[in-house]
């Protein structure tokens, strides 16, 4: 084998040096003809060609051989000259250029066989490949036109590959949308678009050639050449994914089936961890498959039963199921919920138990129901055995199935041993009178169908010969419209009803006796409202007998004024069947109206069937007479507050007494009343009001006497009279009363302080007496309106005398007013006369001062003799002063009578201003020294400057001849007020001048220059504002004068 | 018209008071002449240019009015207030020689118009040093 292949590999060596050969010699030969054309030149010309074709089939090794051959061959055949090879230079250098160039065309010939052979190599390996995967491929060019299909694409498209190529891809690859069958879009003309590699939606069906359709998914992707992007084709891959999705749909289907089953699901593995978790799970356990997957199942199994979960364990572990068991579970919220539990193992491929499946059903409602059947059931049996009628069962067969205790009593009978029995043989009856047999209830019922009612006077005989009435009733036990099951018999021992009877009738006669004994009155009524007995207290009280009563005859002794109300009463409670209670008066078998209370109560039956009424009646006048007594107390109660609030709150007691009347009358049960008041003079009595009394009998009696009639005699001695049943009586003081009628009268004194005011009597026509309470209640009045009556006299009095002081009040305001008035109007006159005296005295005696100077400035030329001269000077100096003395008077007028503004004063600032403003201050005539700082005071500048003007004047005037006046200013500072100082060097004040220093017109030394009107001044104006002056001073030792001015403020004292 | 020649008007009812008026007025030296009416009254007819003073060239505008207060027909106050009410009289200067030195006399004169008010002094050197200070007030 081996040399074989050998042989056959140099067979083909050998093939390709000799086709090599044959191409030179191909060449050769072409040439040769060429010859006479070219001659000796180009001799290798064919060669070239002849070798490329050699290295192209033969490879190079025979392709150098046959182009070193063909030189060598061409040289000495074809180069001139021909037929010799001549190895000179030329030669040389046709043989490098020749080899060069062979060289060339064998290398790139080589290559280009070489590369040519890997391509195919892997063409084949592709195509290959292509052809043996599992996923169909489909390959188009860069126009979508089919050039490849494999085999598993074959297979799908039902195209052939030779088919198929050309084809565009659309053709060969159609695919629609599973569910709206509607074509897709061609995955190809995407990925030419987009140039990426795209997925193809889900759901898409390749339809075959022959309608085939299988479900596939793919992707298809672009071809690229090597280098650039332009896309030469595409490459389109794809699957079947018929099975993948049938085993999809299974999947979902158990899931579905899992996730929406009414049982809880869910598997555990084999360490008993929880691993999925369905709705229904979910539902029943409260938690969700995400907080409960993961966990131990533990969790859901009670305490007390994880032995459970044990075993379960130890079974799967074998590999077998448990079978379904009821227990209990735990859910989320704590609360047990029995269920039934099965559980399997799941196994994996191998077959290895990897956990469990437990599927969980709620059995709460079975559970509940079951255990309501078996209450029902024990309700039942109880209830038969416990009920006092005797009950027998049988089955559909008359065959005894129960008998009750009851009946085991009476028939004698076990219900065990009758269990079975045929029922006559249990349950025997005759007729009570012939004895004879009855026919067996059960058959009857058998015939009929439905209850059967046994005859009366049936006697049931036991098994030991026990009689005992009975009346009984049998019924089918049947479902509705169902079959019969068996019959119930109910029967009853007559005997013992009978009794009862016996006994309740008893019962009724010992309530009867009761009743009658009892000290209530009882009446009983039937459904027809009518009464049909009374007890005997009753029939005593009224007097009448049972016939008279009954049915509506008691009514005969309602009051009538009563009755209608009763009635009423009675019926509408009646009819709503309610209890009622109502007072009415009714007569006693003496004639007399009771007052009793009536308690009415509706009566029932055993069966609770309505009867009729009981009522019990007492007799309570004496507690409504008792409650009479105090409603009539309270009433004189309230009258008395009334009064006395009415009499305490007017001034016109008489009135009061007349507005009163009608109520007393009406509670009192008066009729009449008269007041009398003692007259102005204090000698008699005179009527001051009445009511109940004709007029022109009241005016004969307007005035009565001391001791006439019972009033006067009442006023005399200040003691109440009272009067009875006077149209009977003697009495001769009651005459005048009698005479008008009256027959009863009480007449109480009125009294104040001082003694009798009047009285003040009530009378009745009708009733001859009083009560004593009636007369107590009278005086209470009476002595109510005499404290009123006293009171509005001193309140009159009072009101006199506050008008009279009123009166005098503005007279005297008015007569104050006239003299301010007048007052004004002089001190106004005053003014006037001082503006004149100002203005129309001044003036003459300026006048006069001023023409004396002319005088005495003209004659200084002139002869004036001395006493001219002498008396010119007096009349200047005389009218210097009388204008001074005027200009004083008006200043002191002003500060007596200027309306001042208070304003703040800076002392300080003040004082250094006065100085300067008057040349008699200034430095030159006197020394004027202020010491520390001053105070700012309140008070009018333009009256300061008076005051101060004033005082420094002074201070510096009176000094001795001589002496160069010094003053001091200082201040000294009080609560509120400011102390200033003017002490000087002058020459004092004698002691005995001191008091009247600052009256007007004082003038203490007529040495000095004065009007005696300064010191007055500056009094009078420290005094208006609010201040005070004074003076200490010793003879010769100057004077120290001091005026206390209010202080602007507390901030001002420095 | 130099207000130095301008005469000045006074009105004074008291004959004494006039003539103390005239010789302080010569005493003071002043160049204007001094015309002396006898009244309010008088006063308004004369800066009224009413009879007899109708002639303005015998009877020219005065620089300066001296009223006294208290006077017949007229008081000083009533003049004052005439004048207010004449807008022609406007830059005419009006001063108050009067004996009152009563605060609501001086601030009735200046509320109705008055530059200024003197208090008829007791004495001729002080009325004339008054008359110089009304020089320096309205004609200086």
């Amino acid at each position: 084998m081996q040399t074989n292949a050998q042989t056959a590999r140099q067979k083909a060596v050998w093939k390709r040096y000799a086709i090599a050969l044959l191409c030179i010699a191909a060449a050769l030969l072409i040439r040769w003809p060429l010859f006479p054309v070219l001659g000796g030149s180009r001799p290798y010309l064919t060669l070239f060609g002849a070798v490329a074709v050699a290295v192209w089939f033969c490879r190079w090794r025979p392709a150098a051989i046959a182009a070193a051959v063909g030189f060598f061959v061409a040289n000495y055949f074809l180069a001139s000259p021909p037929g010799v090879i001549l190895f000179n230079e030329f030669f040389m250098f046709e043989l490098i250029g020749y080899t060069l160039s062979a060289g060339c065309i064998i290398f790139f010939g080589e290559a280009m066989h070489r590369a040519r052979e890997t391509e195919l190599r892997q063409k084949s390996l592709t195509a290959t490949t292509l052809a043996s995967i599992g996923d169909g491929v489909v390959v188009t060019d860069g126009d979508g036109k089919v050039t490849f299909l494999n085999a598993e694409a074959e297979r799908l498209t039902r195209y052939s590959n030779e088919e198929a190529a050309g084809r565009p891809l659309t053709e060969v690859f159609r695919i629609i949308n599973e569910e709206s069958r509607k074509e897709v879009e061609n995955p190809v003309d995407k990925v030419l678009r987009l140039g990426t590699v795209v997925g193809l939606a889900n759901h898409t069906l390749l339809v075959g050639k022959d309608g085939s359709e299988t479900p596939i998914d793919d992707s298809a992707a672009p071809i690229k050449g090597s280098g650039d992007d332009s896309i030469s084709g595409v490459v389109l891959v794809f699957r079947d994914v018929t099975e993948q999705r049938r085993a999809q749909q299974a999947d979902a289907r158990l899931a579905a089936i899992v996730e929406f089953s009414g049982d809880a699901i869910f598997t555990k593995n084999t360490d008993g961890v929880i691993q999925t978790w369905n709705a229904s799970a979910e539902r029943l356990f409260g938690y969700s498959a995400k907080e409960i997957i993961g966990k131990p199942i533990s969790v859901l199994i009670p305490r007390d039963r994880l032995v459970e979960e044990d075993e379960i364990i130890a079974r799967l572990r074998e590999g077998r199921p448990s079978e379904r068991f009821e227990t209990i579970r735990i859910a989320k919220d704590g609360r047990r919920i029995p269920v039934a539990v099965s559980v399997s193992p799941l196994k994996d491929a191998e077959g290895e138990v990897v956990g469990a499946s437990k599927i969980i059903h709620d059995i709460t409602e079975l559970v509940a129901a079951r255990e309501a059947l078996v209450r029902e059931k024990e309700l039942l049996a109880t209830t038969l055995a416990s009920i006092g009628d005797a009950v027998i069962v049988t089955d559909a067969k008359g065959r005894i199935t129960f008998l009750n205790a009851e009946a085991e009593r009476l028939t004698e009978w076990k219900s065990s041993e009758a269990a079975g029995r045929p029922l006559p043989e249990i349950f025997r009856i005759i007729n009570e009178e012939t004895r004879a047999s009855v026919e067996d209830p059960v058959e009857k019922v058998m015939r009929h169908g439905g209850v059967v009612g046994l005859a009366n006077h049936t006697i049931l005989v036991g098994k030991n010969g026990l009689e005992t009435p009975i009346d009984d009733s049998a019924a089918p036990i049947r479902e509705p419209g169902g079959p019969l099951f068996g019959i119930v018999l109910v029967f009853r021992d007559f005997s013992e009803r009978k009794q009862a009877e016996e006994a309740l009738r008893e019962r009724e006669e010992r309530f009867r006796t009761m009743a009658d004994s009892a000290p209530v009155l009882i009446w009983m009524s039937g459904t027809d409202k009518l009464c049909y007995w009374f007890n005997q207290r009753w029939l005593e009280f009224t007097g009448r007998s049972m016939e008279q009563e009954l049915g509506n005859g008691w009514a005969e002794g309602v009051h009538p004024d009563d009755f209608d109300r009763c009635l009423q009463t009675y019926v509408n409670a009646f009819d709503a069947r309610q209890s009622f209670s109502m007072e009415y008066r009714l007569k006693r078998h003496d004639g007399a109206w009771r007052w009793v209370i009536d308690n009415g109560l509706p009566l029932y039956g055993p069966d609770q069937k309505f009867t009729g009424y009981i009522g019990s009646c007492l007799d309570i006048t004496e507690k409504k007479d008792a409650a009479e007594a105090l409603q009539r107390a309270a009433d004189e109660q309230r009258i008395l507050s009334q009064a006395l609030a009415h009499l305490l709150s007017t001034d016109d007691p008489e009135r009061v007494v007349r507005e009163l009347f009608p109520t007393l009358a009406e509670h009192v049960g008066v009729d009449a009343y008269l007041n009398y008041m003692v007259n102005e003079k204090g000698d008699a009595l005179s009527l001051h009001s009445y009511g109940g009394i004709p007029e022109e009998r009241a005016r004969e009696i307007k005035r009565l006497e001391f001791g006439q009639a019972i009033c006067g005699t009442v006023a005399k001695t200040g003691r109440p009279i009272a009067a009875f049943d006077i149209q009977h009586s003697d009495y001769d003081k009651a005459a005048l009363v009698r005479s008008f009628g009256i027959q009863a009268y009480v007449c109480n004194p009125l009294l104040s302080g001082e003694g009798l005011i009047g009285t003040l009597s009530f009378a009745s026509h009708k009733r001859t007496h009083f009560e004593q309470s009636e007369l107590e209640f009278l005086k209470l009045i009476s002595s109510y309106v005499s404290v009123a009556m006293e009171r509005a006299r001193t309140e009159h009095a009072l009101r006199q005398a506050k008008g009279e002081l009123q009166e005098h009040a503005t007279k005297l305001e008015s007569t104050v007013a006239e003299r301010t008035g007048k007052l004004r109007e002089m001190v106004s006159e005053l003014q006037q006369v001082s503006y004149s005296i100002t203005h129309d005295m001044r003036s003459p005696v300026r006048a006069m001062g001023t023409f004396a100077q002319l005088l005495l400035d003209g004659s200084r030329e002139t002869d004036g003799s001395p006493e001219n001269k002498d008396y010119c000077r007096r009349i200047v100096t005389a009218a210097g002063r009388l204008d001074r003395l005027i200009n004083d008077a008006l200043n002191y007028t002003k500060a007596v009578l200027q309306e001042l503004p208070m304003e703040e004063v800076d002392l300080s600032r003040f004082l250094s201003d006065l100085i300067e403003t008057y040349p008699n201050l200034h430095p030159s005539k006197a020394d004027i020294k202020i010491e520390g700082a001053l105070p700012v005071v309140l008070g009018n500048e333009s009256l300061l400057t008076q005051c101060f003007s004033n005082l420094l004047g002074n201070a510096v005037k009176f000094v001795a001849p001589g002496t160069r006046p010094s003053v001091r200013i200082r201040v000294d500072h009080d609560d509120g007020l400011g102390r200033i100082w003017v002490e000087d060097n002058g020459i004092g004040i004698p002691a005995h001048a001191k008091e009247r220093l600052f009256r007007m017109f004082q003038k203490l030394d007529n040495q000095y220059d004065g009007t005696g009107i300064g010191l007055a001044i500056v009094r009078k104006v420290a005094e208006r504002m609010g201040g005070r002056v004074g003076a200490e001073s010793e003879e010769a030792k100057g004077s120290r004068f001091w005026v206390e001015l209010p202080l602007a403020s507390r901030g001002a004292k420095r | 018209v130099k207000t130095e020649c301008l005469p000045i008007l006074a009105a004074e009812d008291e004959e004494s008071d006039a003539f103390i008026l005239r010789l302080a007025f010569e005493r003071a030296g002043l160049p204007n002449p001094l015309i002396i009416v006898r009244d309010g009254q008088e006063a308004v007819n004369y800066l009224s240019g009413s009879p007899p003073y109708a002639d303005r060239f015998a009877h020219p505008l005065p620089a300066v009015v001296m009223l006294d207060l208290k006077m017949p027909r007229r008081t000083g106050f009533d003049v004052l207030a005439w004048m207010a009410e004449r807008p022609e009289l406007k830059s005419l200067r009006a001063v108050i020689l009067s004996s009152s030195s009563a605060e609501a006399d001086i601030q009735k004169a200046r509320g109705l118009g008055a530059l200024d008010y003197f208090i008829k002094p007791h004495s001729l050197p002080e009325l004339v040093s008054i008359i110089l200070k009304v020089k320096a007030q309205c004609l200086g």
